[in-house]
């Protein structure tokens, strides 16, 4: 069993760090800006291009929005570094199970926004 | 509950870690925590409560998952190929949810619940005792060699059975989560421990790597519908990711048997809460 060169662990795993590190520190800066704001707060996160214009005022809402909704993409991102990661060994039947996923989320998402 | 206070942050995020600790080391979001926490202690509206919580159990994957993938104890091929069975299952409990009734469901899940309870009860006297710090899948093939090989490493080896078994009770979960919001965990590593045979740590590690996939859409949806509170979003993610952290290096202290009853009692409350809420004929 030639385990070491099919193993994908390492790269799916730093897109999970990756994606967990930078939200927790985009939140983390919304909520230091809070503390400094306290009557800034707004009780519903904001629409993602409107968060990222307003980030640049430090907008406390608005860092806490981008924060939360890259937290939210995390998931999505790491199937798409799974398919590509399955690709880069050459490991086609998981390469379509990945592609698959991938498809489902983006149909629900489509079917429960309409 | 939309003004800010350091109190009530300081609060949220405590609890938050709780939360977290708790899911990493079950395998499940901790949505049976924090919805009812934030309801009743914070009185957040439902609504919130519930977009908080399918946030949390992305935070709970993540973090968990960043810990379980390195060490191996989470099998992503294994992950991915449920993953296919849940999210196809969601999508189709999602659609047919709008024809069926909830009430009959909740009493046929707690059924389940029930009955899975029960083996996992009886499995649990099973589980290995030590505290195994590694395993490894190897196919059913596998000769002596090999075997022994992984032994003298220090690697457990596992093997996983019942693939399509494994891949139906999978659809029918995930097509039952999507009907009952009721979140994949719980059911994620029953199918995994009972029917597929695989070790319970890793069960636990793979639901976790797994059930951020199943939230991902839902919570999309909630927050471009601007129905996040980052007020209380925010300390709870926070709470959570730490507390998952914990959580992971929490798993390997506790004996396989008591992890498995501390489950069968999660599922026991888990049904109840079913049959009450089946009862009561809300949703």
């Amino acid at each position: 069993m030639t385990q070491e060169p099919k193993n994908v662990d390492r790269p799916i795993g730093l897109a999970l760090l990756s994606g967990m590190v930078f939200s927790a520190s985009v939140i983390i800066i919304g909520v230091i800006l809070l503390v400094l704001h306290p009557t800034s707060s707004a009780s519903h996160v904001l629409p993602v291009a409107v968060a990222l214009h307003e980030m640049r005022a430090l907008n406390p809402t608005a860092w806490i929005s981008i924060g939360i909704f890259a937290l939210i993409l995390t998931p999505v991102f790491r199937v798409f570094v799974a398919l590509l990661s399955f690709a880069k060994v050459k490991d086609w039947r998981f390469v379509v199970v990945s592609a698959i996923v991938l498809a489902a989320m983006i149909a629900s998402w489509l079917l429960g926004k309409a | 509950m939309t003004e800010f206070s350091i109190a009530s942050f300081a609060l949220m995020f405590f609890f938050a870690i709780f939360a977290g600790v708790f899911g990493a080391l079950l395998g499940l979001g901790g949505g049976i925590i924090i919805i009812p926490v934030l309801t009743i202690f914070f009185r957040v509206p439902i609504k919130e409560a519930i977009a908080t919580s399918l946030i949390s159990v992305i935070a709970t994957s993540t973090s968990a998952a960043v810990v379980y993938v390195d060490k191996h104890f989470s099998n992503v091929r294994l992950g991915m190929m449920l993953e296919i069975a849940t999210t196809i299952g969601a999508l189709i409990g999602g659609t047919l949810v709008v024809y069926l009734g909830s009430n009959i469901l909740g009493f046929l899940f707690s059924g389940i619940l029930l009955y899975t309870a029960y083996n996992m009860t009886l499995s649990a006297r099973a589980e290995r005792s030590s505290n195994d710090e590694a395993y490894i899948e190897v196919p059913h093939n596998a000769d002596d060699d090999e075997l022994a090989k992984h032994a003298e490493n220090g690697l457990t080896p596992y093997t996983i059975h019942n693939y399509p078994a494994g891949m139906a009770a999978s659809l029918a979960a995930g097509a039952l989560s999507g009907l009952l919001g009721v979140g994949g965990g719980i059911i994620k590593v029953p199918v995994m421990r009972l029917v597929m045979r695989v070790p319970l740590r890793i069960s636990i590690a793979t639901s976790n790597f797994m059930i951020g996939v199943t939230a991902a859409t839902g919570a999309l949806l909630y927050y471009s519908r601007g129905m996040v509170n980052p007020v209380v979003t925010a300390p709870t993610v926070l709470g959570v990711l730490l507390g998952a952290q914990v959580g992971t290096r929490l798993i390997r202290r506790i004996k396989g048997a008591a992890l498995s009853y501390i489950f069968v009692v999660v599922m026991l409350i888990t049904a109840v809460q079913m049959i009450l809420r089946s009862v009561h004929g809300g949703n």
